[in-house]
């Protein structure tokens, strides 16, 4: 059980790193306390996780089949990179980091799928495009309504309030169902764990990183996003949930933080100003190449010493 | 849902701030009025009442920051309600200004002067009950953003109404036969009164910005 600790340090990562985008904003504004926050996204994980998280699983485990030792140098390799790149206020997708080490480690026996391959960074790129496109939608629709019916400041700043909690709350929800699999993925695909385990597992670590190290990103990113007013945070947020879920059906990994990033982008583009700087687009684009390049490199990296010590397979 | 009981007390005290701008404006230029007629111990009496009620909105504006910055709003609607309050408070101020101004240097009115600077005074400080009318209406919520603005619009004729008199009175200030030091402190005296209006009107830009930000 101890090869469990690699998803352990992985989920731990994705936690504290990717709660920020969930109520990074809603914390900032005063909207919910800091541990109101945490126990609601960990409360919502859980759940995501432990009803929808079957959903990616296979994608990850299926991608090429790791053995249980493979599966641990995966996910240490993934949580490592993520860790590093944090650290260095990078932006980083968990998803891409475990399909990078995953690839890393199939090159060695040379079966990696590419068709489901072809799916996935597909998928990635879509991720951005899909939440602008959803905030493209929304914003409008939902805001010629907000417009009309809450006429006085009071009733505004409620729904707006009672908005971002919500989408919070649906945001944390789709991380858990999509992204519990990046965390366990690989030991389904292994056989150490169940689909329902794995989500469990999976979910609980992402709950454990939200609850003990998530304050300084929240902190950080929300007030980075902040400077929208409340009703545009709720829309992209909102997008970002809903896209994040709509992958979650087609059973791919993706990025929650590229979600947002492209959910800020669109109301950016409906009420024509820039809400996203061109290096943010810059460094997403290059995290698309880096991520899974470098644990990929890791992870191959140490699985070939692993094999050149003990010369086990894969 | 205390941030829901915060928001709504923060509507309330923002109502009555309105008011009691109202109260201290219309008290000022009671002020100026009774100055004006000679009636120098009311005119006293009214700008100890007028320091008073000043000293009563800023109380009111003080509750209602730190309500609103413990979290009644979001940090940029916060901020926009904020600048508002401030800035009518400014309009209060003003008034005070201006008691402080007739009380303390005594300005001497030629009888000719004297009913152009009541009307300018009535004009500049009346401008309170449209900017009352267009405030109560965005904090309410119970009128269109088109009626907000037409009260808004009201507040910038009467503005503009007040730059032509002290146009006018500027001019007849500086072409009477008054010593040179006598005609500065008068324009002095109309300066302080104008700026009741010029005040008003920033306040009326910035409703004007934040009825603009919320619409979607």
């Amino acid at each position: 059980m101890w090869k469990l600790i690699g998803a352990l340090f992985l989920g731990w990562s994705l936690g504290s790193n990717d709660s920020a985008n969930i109520f990074g904003t809603g914390v900032a504004a005063n909207v919910l306390k800091y541990k109101t926050a945490v126990v609601l996204i960990s409360t919502f994980v859980i759940i995501g996780a432990l009803l929808e998280g079957y959903k990616s699983m296979d994608t990850v485990g299926e991608m090429t089949q790791l053995s249980h030792m493979a599966a641990f140098i995966a996910t240490i390799s993934a949580g490592f990179c993520v860790a590093v790149f944090s650290y260095l206020s990078l932006p980083v997708s968990t998803s891409q980091a475990i399909m990078g080490a995953v690839l890393g480690i199939g090159m060695i026996s040379g079966i990696p799928d590419f068709a489901k391959l072809g799916k996935v960074f597909l998928a990635w790129a879509l991720t951005p495009i899909g939440a602008m496109l959803l905030t493209a939608i929304f914003y409008p629709v939902v805001g010629k309504l907000f417009q009309n019916i809450l006429l006085d400041i009071e009733r505004r700043n409620l729904f707006t309030r009672i908005a971002l909690i919500f989408a919070g709350c649906y945001g944390a929800y789709s991380l858990g169902a999509n992204n519990v699999a990046n965390v366990t993925g690989v030991y389904v695909g292994a056989g150490l764990l169940s689909p329902f385990y794995a989500a469990l597992l999976g979910s609980l670590s992402i709950a454990a990183g939200v609850l003990t190290y998530s304050r300084n990103v929240m902190e950080t990113v929300g007030k980075k996003i902040v400077d929208l007013d409340g009703f545009s945070a709720f829309i992209s947020e909102f997008s970002a949930a809903i896209t994040v879920h709509l992958f979650t059906q087609v059973g791919i990994p993706v990025s929650s933080s590229q979600a947002i990033v492209g959910g800020v982008a669109g109301v950016g583009f409906i009420k024509g100003s820039k809400t996203v700087k061109k290096r943010t687009l810059i460094e997403i684009a290059i995290g698309w190449v880096s991520t899974p390049l470098s644990t990929g490199a890791l992870a191959h990296l140490i699985m070939q010493i692993y094999l050149a010590t003990f010369g086990m397979g894969t | 849902m205390a941030f829901y009981k915060k928001a709504k007390e923060v509507i309330v005290l923002i109502l009555k701030h309105v008011e009691i701008v109202e109260e201290c404006v219309l008290s000022a230029a009671k002020t100026i009025d009774s100055y004006l007629k000679d009636d120098i111990n009311s005119a006293k009496r009214l700008a100890q009442q007028v320091d008073r009620i000043e000293t009563r909105a800023d109380l009111v504006r003080y509750e209602m920051r730190d309500k609103l910055y413990s979290g009644a709003y979001l940090p940029r609607l916060r901020e926009d309600i904020f600048k508002l309050v401030e800035s009518l408070d400014d309009v209060a101020d003003a008034g005070e200004t201006c008691c402080d101004f007739f009380l303390n240097q005594r300005p001497v009115f030629p009888d000719e002067l004297k009913l152009l600077f009541l009307e300018v005074s009535q004009e500049s400080l009346g401008i309170i009950k449209p900017l009352k009318a267009a405030i109560i209406c965005f904090i309410k919520g119970d009128c269109s953003i088109e009626v907000i603005r037409k009260h808004a619009k009201e507040v910038g004729l009467k503005e503009s109404e007040v730059d032509k008199i002290e146009w006018n009175l500027t001019k007849q200030i500086f072409t009477s036969t008054l010593d040179h030091s006598h005609k500065l402190h008068l324009r002095r005296c109309l300066e302080t009164i104008a700026s009741v209006s010029d005040l008003a009107e920033d306040v009326t830009d910035q409703l004007d910005l934040v009825t603009l930000k919320s619409m979607i």
